[in-house]
């Protein structure tokens, strides 16, 4: 041990006497193409009343912001200090001690020093000092204070919209700063004076007109899932019937539009259609699908906190038109944030719901007691437990599984263990990536908040670099070639980041595998799983 | 003679190139110092001194691809020789053509390693014969940067295919399924 540790010499020749050439206040922000998703389309900002809705780009010299826009951001500000306690404390209490410098995934894989956390809110702080703290407003940039102009105004747009909100920062902040929740706050700011980006606000005002970030009306979404019956039935022989709007029903099921409407959620959205059609003939289980709150993910949580709000409404207002006990949500990312950490002080408490019980084993889900909504992994792995569903994990045999925590049911609500053993109880070929990279540490596919558009590739890419050199890893050392995860937004950014990083690995839902594995009432012999290739074993079956 | 000057010479070759394996550490470590100072200061801190490879993926896979490197310059030139080689500076330039680097900026580094080695080995100061197994490691290291560019501008291409093919592939594949899209898109 004595000879590993180091030298005084050694560690003396180490320290970096050089400041950098440049302060960061003075390196002007470039705004490169592949870093930045396209400015919002007016009409969306226009249909959900928000500020300032006009057509602009991000590359020209005019944002074409109002007259008084200054006065506007100050006033925000000062607003949001006093309504958000958090962030007065979040503005006032960071010691830049570094240690969230390199966790954010956009750091590490950009290289880019205003992405480090500190450095991204240190944006905003730098205005807070000038415009609301006494040393900041005498000492200036002594102080670490500068004025708003339009420069620092791009810099705050071009990097706050480089932020997943994934919290992995604030898992290693010593004072527990959600930098998150700053981004979240920054981005309420510019869209005041109509700072958005088109990726969020577009599917914010089609989930505000038609229930779904698509735009996709009640009876096309039913035709959809529909068509997945069709499937359904050419696979497994058995024809699965789901409800629709049904009033009375026990459980109303909630999930990200794209597990109905992009591949591959559509598998898991079959999985979800068939664990549904099991329990139903088994134990009698009453589940409705709504046509009308369609959408579990909540872009309005990367606008504004009215706008999130407005959208989390619909879920609790169907579910009371519908009259259900509680409320069953898919397999999506930053719903959970919204439901587990604001729905309840933002819509909530749901009283008019039951605390949920799973009406098959009789648990009791006492962590959702107040917002009435549980994960189905929770479900699923609770239906397990009580040996309640009939598996055959062999199906599975030729995916060797690895799994991604998504950020926000494991940073956001805490949900580590129950995916795993679910997959561990549907599949036999499992492999954890490395501990620094998953569960409360995991990495951002790096495409979330909003994030996960064509234009910014290279954004996504880097962000995307950290989780896929984990995945690499344990694909290398253990053959995996499927990576499961919870989240629709991961299932439709981590096979482009798989594409580019990590090509022999493919991207699943846990329920598309829950599905291959479930031995169901009546079934054919099955050849194929969901995807319609071969199970293990049945390569040479007759296609016909 | 001509015998005994063609043993000399082999000789000779096979001693530079066993000297830049003796050296192999220390050209490493300059070369990689070379190519993480093209980063903004707060940045090639970090990327040299965190040693996790889970936690600093840029810094300890550009690390290790270097010596890989290193070693493809020393070793037998084969077709394994040239797998390892293009595998490493893919490792490097796959990351390096997202980043904000020109692509000059982006591939650089590659030729950067002759000095590198020039300096480490006093080659200027040598005898006529090093100097001239120099000049040939010198086209060796073109050829790899010319390898170089074919691989960044895969990185690139595949980025271009990545933003036109994506939405396609992940919408339209499920609406075809369903029907929606009447007209088969393998006939299209």
């Amino acid at each position: 041990m004595s000879d590993e540790t180091p030298k005084p010499d050694e560690l003396f020749g180490k320290i970096d006497y050089r400041t950098p050439a440049k302060g960061w206040m003075d390196t002007p922000v470039n705004i490169r193409k592949g870093m930045y998703c396209y400015a919002s389309n007016p009409k969306s900002v226009k249909n959900l009343g928000l500020p300032n809705a006009r057509a602009w780009n991000p590359l020209e010299d005019d944002w074409k912001l109002p007259e008084n826009w200054q006065q506007i951001l100050h006033e925000g500000f000062k607003e949001r200090l006093d309504k958000f306690r958090s962030i007065k404390i979040f503005m006032d209490i960071c010691v830049r001690c570094g240690a969230c410098a390199d966790k954010c995934h956009f750091f590490i894989g950009t290289g880019d020093p205003k992405n480090m956390p500190v450095l991204r809110a240190e944006l905003l702080r730098s205005i807070y000092r000038n415009d609301f703290t006494p040393t900041g407003k005498i000492f200036g940039r002594l102080a670490g204070a500068r004025p708003m102009t339009l420069e620092v105004l791009k810099e705050w747009w071009y990097y706050l919209f480089q932020c997943s909100e994934c919290r992995r920062c604030s898992v290693y902040c010593p004072y527990g700063i959600d930098t998150a929740e700053i981004t979240i706050f920054g981005r309420e700011l510019l869209n005041l004076i109509g700072l958005n980006i088109d990726w969020i606000a577009t599917p914010v005002s089609n989930c505000y007109n038609t229930g779904n970030h698509l735009g996709i009306q009640p009876h096309a979404f039913k035709d959809m899932l529909n068509f997945f019956v069709e499937d359904i039935e050419e696979i497994t022989g058995i024809h699965v019937e789901p409800q629709y709007n049904k009033k009375g029903a026990d459980i109303l099921f909630i999930t990200p539009s794209g597990d109905v409407f992009a591949d591959p959620g559509t598998y898991t959205c079959m999985g979800y259609m068939l664990l549904f059609h099991y329990l139903k003939e088994k134990y009698g289980l009453d589940v409705t699908w709504s046509t009308y709150a369609s959408e579990g993910g909540n872009f309005g949580f990367f606008t504004s906190h009215e706008t999130m709000k407005r959208l989390n409404a619909k879920m609790y207002n169907e579910a009371r038109r519908l009259g259900v006990k509680w409320i069953l949500g898919g397999e999506c990312g930053h719903m959970w944030r919204v439901i587990s950490q604001y729905m309840d002080t933002m819509n909530g408490p749901a009283d008019f719901l039951e605390t949920p019980v799973n009406p098959i084993t009789g648990t009791r889900f006492e962590n959702a007691a107040s917002t009435k909504m549980v994960h189905i992994a929770e479900f699923t792995a609770d239906l397990i437990r009580h040996g309640k569903l009939e598996l055959d994990p062999g199906r599975n045999d030729n995916k060797i599984i690895s799994f991604h925590d998504s950020c926000n049911p494991s940073r956001g609500m805490g949900m580590f263990d129950e995916p795993r053993y679910v997959i561990k109880n549907v599949a036999n070929n499992f492999y954890d990536m490395p501990a620094n990279t998953i569960r409360e540490q995991t990495f951002c596919c790096g495409s979330g908040s909003g994030l996960n558009a064509g234009e910014d590739m290279e954004l996504r890419m880097a962000g995307g670099l950290p989780r896929a050199n984990a995945v690499k890893h344990v694909h290398e050392t253990y053959g995996v070639n499927m990576l499961a995860c919870v989240c629709a937004i991961d299932r439709a950014a981590l096979p482009t980041s798989m594409e580019y990083w990590v090509p022999d690995v493919d991207v699943t839902g846990v329920h598309e595998l829950v599905a291959n594995a479930l031995i169901l009432p009546g079934e054919q012999d099955r050849t194929t799983d969901l995807r319609g290739e071969p199970l293990p074993g049945m390569e040479d079956a007759d296609e016909g | 003679m001509r015998t005994i000057s063609r043993g000399g010479g082999r000789n000779a070759q096979m001693n530079f190139k066993k000297k830049i394996s003796q050296h192999k550490e220390t050209i490493a470590k300059k070369w990689f110092e070379l190519i993480i100072n093209s980063y903004p200061a707060e940045t090639a801190r970090f990327l040299k001194t965190r040693n996790d490879p889970f936690a600093n993926p840029v810094g300890m896979s550009t690390r290790q691809s270097l010596e890989v490197l290193i070693d493809c310059l020393t070793d037998q030139i084969d077709q394994t020789g040239q797998d390892k080689a293009r595998s490493a500076l893919d490792t490097i330039l796959r990351i390096r053509a997202i980043q904000d680097f020109t692509p000059a900026q982006a591939i650089r580094f590659v030729f950067d390693v002759k000095q590198v080695i020039r300096q480490t080995l006093s080659v200027e100061h040598s005898d006529s014969q090093t100097v001239k197994e120099m000049a040939a490691l010198d086209r060796q290291v073109d050829e790899l940067g010319l390898l170089g560019f074919d691989i960044y501008m895969k990185c690139r291409e595949k980025i271009y295919d990545l933003k036109a093919n994506e939405i396609k592939s992940r919408i339209y594949k499920a609406f075809s399924r369903a029907g929606i899209i009447k007209e088969s898109l393998d006939d299209v």
